[in-house]
């Protein structure tokens, strides 16, 4: 309530651009951390409905917490004891890595290998799964993930450690 | 070669044959040693000493790391409409953006519907102006920016006519009443346990022996000050207030009971309240209340047209007996133990 109206989170404009600030993010790291991507937005949409109905209450400072904390708690709340598989068909390549003056063989090599690793690190355990992909794929730093995820960098970094060990073994295997 | 290695503190092992460095840094990465948990990890960021770095060069795996790492960072989550995923959000807001009362300018229609209902034993003390209404009278009133007023039967409203400031407009309330408010600033209602403030549009406000207060929001945002902080409901979501206890939950009648089917209905109220709703409805006294415990809570309805009926909906299914002692008075006789 003691917020002013033009920082608080009730103004339309500061809503709507908090919203565009931290939508993306919210949902990828909901998506890594529950493995469904229809879930994942549909938590975005009920956090953000949350925020707005305490807009007046909640600091603008710690708002992301916030959010972050009611989709968390909800998504808990709502998945199904059975453990759902992480669909990895929503992770995409870039385009920009496609190299067109590779041979048709090395291209489809190529290929292979990607989906290789995107099954791989799909069905990594759990808190494997969820760090390396904020690392890799949301290109978040180990102390961000640490903040985002309540642990130790250190912590982040052996689950780094013990992801990539995991990958390249599985790789071998293949 | 492993004793080497630990004497080398691990990572700065470097030996002078190849396949010696090689067995070092398979020792560092595979072996459990808890300093180099996190060695994949420091690669991956670049955090690794030059040093460091030219020993795992050597690492048979090497190559197959470095393409992990290539692969791996061009990776992306599919795609995200924010646009349309905010444009979903709106929808589901649905109500006026902001808690500024000033936004009402802003809204489209013009007339914002304020229903507001409250019963209590709370009488004025000032002589501003008061309207009153009889037993089962409906009274209209308008207000001076022309907001209207239908108060219910034995309620009454103060309005402060010398004071009326169109951006702050106040009603004091005691009874039941239907507020039809016209766009403007800030409006709130005041009762003797706290003050609603109109955000939206359709609520209703009910207070019981200066201790209890429901309010319930039909439609956009109401703000509610007691004692106990500022409560916003939104469409649907109720609030009870007794006693310094607070409790929320949510319903979905579109429009209050008493207005449709001519009932008055009760979430979890104290026995005493809702009987002096009763009296409030009917002009009847209710003798020897005391007799039915304090901590009974009803949760129902009762007719607003038939005392017979209301009171075998009150009494019935608490299971008191009662008797009439003469047309006004009803006389609790003892309340049956389930």
């Amino acid at each position: 309530m003691q917020n002013s109206k033009e920082t608080s989170l009730c103004g339309d404009r500061t809503y709507e651009l908090f919203f565009k600030a931290q939508a993306r993010a919210l949902r990828n790291f909901l998506f890594v951390k529950f493995g469904e991507m229809d879930l994942a937005e549909d938590l975005v949409q009920e956090a953000f409905v949350k925020l707005w109905k305490n807009c007046d209450k909640v600091n603008p400072e710690t708002a992301k917490s916030y959010l972050y904390k009611i989709a968390i708690n909800l998504g808990i709340s709502t998945k199904r004891h059975d453990q759902v598989k992480f669909k990895h068909q929503n992770i995409v390549m870039h385009q920009n890595d496609i190299v067109t003056s590779e041979s048709p063989e090395f291209l489809m090599e190529e290929t292979e290998f990607k989906e290789k690793v995107k099954r791989i690190i799909a069905n990594l355990p759990d808190r494997q799964r969820q760090v390396f992909m904020l690392s890799r794929i949301e290109k978040k730093t180990y102390k961000e993930i640490a903040e985002l995820s309540g642990v130790s960098v250190k912590a982040v970094e052996k689950l780094m450690h013990k992801a990539l060990l995991k990958v390249r073994s599985e790789i071998g295997d293949i | 070669m492993l004793d080497y290695c630990k004497k080398k503190n691990l990572q700065g092992g470097r030996v002078n044959l190849s396949n010696k460095r090689i067995n070092c840094i398979e020792l560092i990465i595979m072996k459990d040693n808890k300093l180099d948990e996190t060695f994949l990890a420091k690669w991956l960021s670049g955090e690794l000493t030059p040093d460091q770095l030219a020993d795992f060069e050597l690492h048979p795996h090497y190559e197959e790391y470095v393409r992990i790492n290539k692969v791996t960072s061009n990776m992306s989550f599919s795609d995200y409409d924010e646009i349309e995923a905010f444009s979903k959000l709106k929808n589901r807001i649905n109500t006026p953006k902001k808690t500024k009362v000033i936004s009402l300018y802003k809204w489209v229609g013009a007339v914002a519907a304020c229903l507001i209902l409250a019963i209590g034993l709370y009488t004025f003390n000032f002589s501003d102006t008061v309207y009153e209404s009889g037993i089962a009278e409906h009274k209209n009133i308008t207000l001076p920016d022309g907001s209207t007023v239908i108060l219910n039967g034995m309620a009454s409203a103060k309005v402060d006519k010398g004071q009326w400031d169109n951006s702050n407009r106040q009603v004091q309330l005691d009874g039941e009443a239907y507020f039809k408010v016209k766009k403007g600033e800030k409006f709130s209602v005041k009762t003797t346990i706290g003050t609603v403030q109109v955000l939206g549009t359709q609520f209703t406000v009910n207070t019981i022996n200066d201790d209890l207060l429901i309010v319930k929001c039909f439609e956009g945002r109401v703000s509610v000050t007691t004692n106990e902080g500022e409560v916003i409901l939104t469409k649907g979501n109720a609030y009870q207030l007794y006693k310094d206890k607070g409790k929320q939950w949510n319903f979905e009648a579109l429009a209050p009971s008493w207005t449709t089917t001519n009932e008055t209905l009760f979430n979890g109220v104290p026995v005493s309240h809702v009987i002096t709703s009763l009296q409030r409805q009917y002009g009847v006294k209710v003798l020897n209340m005391e007799s039915i415990s304090s901590d009974v809570v009803f949760t129902g309805s009762f007719s607003n047209k038939d005392l017979n009926k209301a009171l075998y909906m009150v009494f019935g299914t608490l299971g008191v007996k009662y008797e009439f002692v003469s047309d006004k008075e009803i006389r609790i006789l003892r309340q049956v133990k389930k």
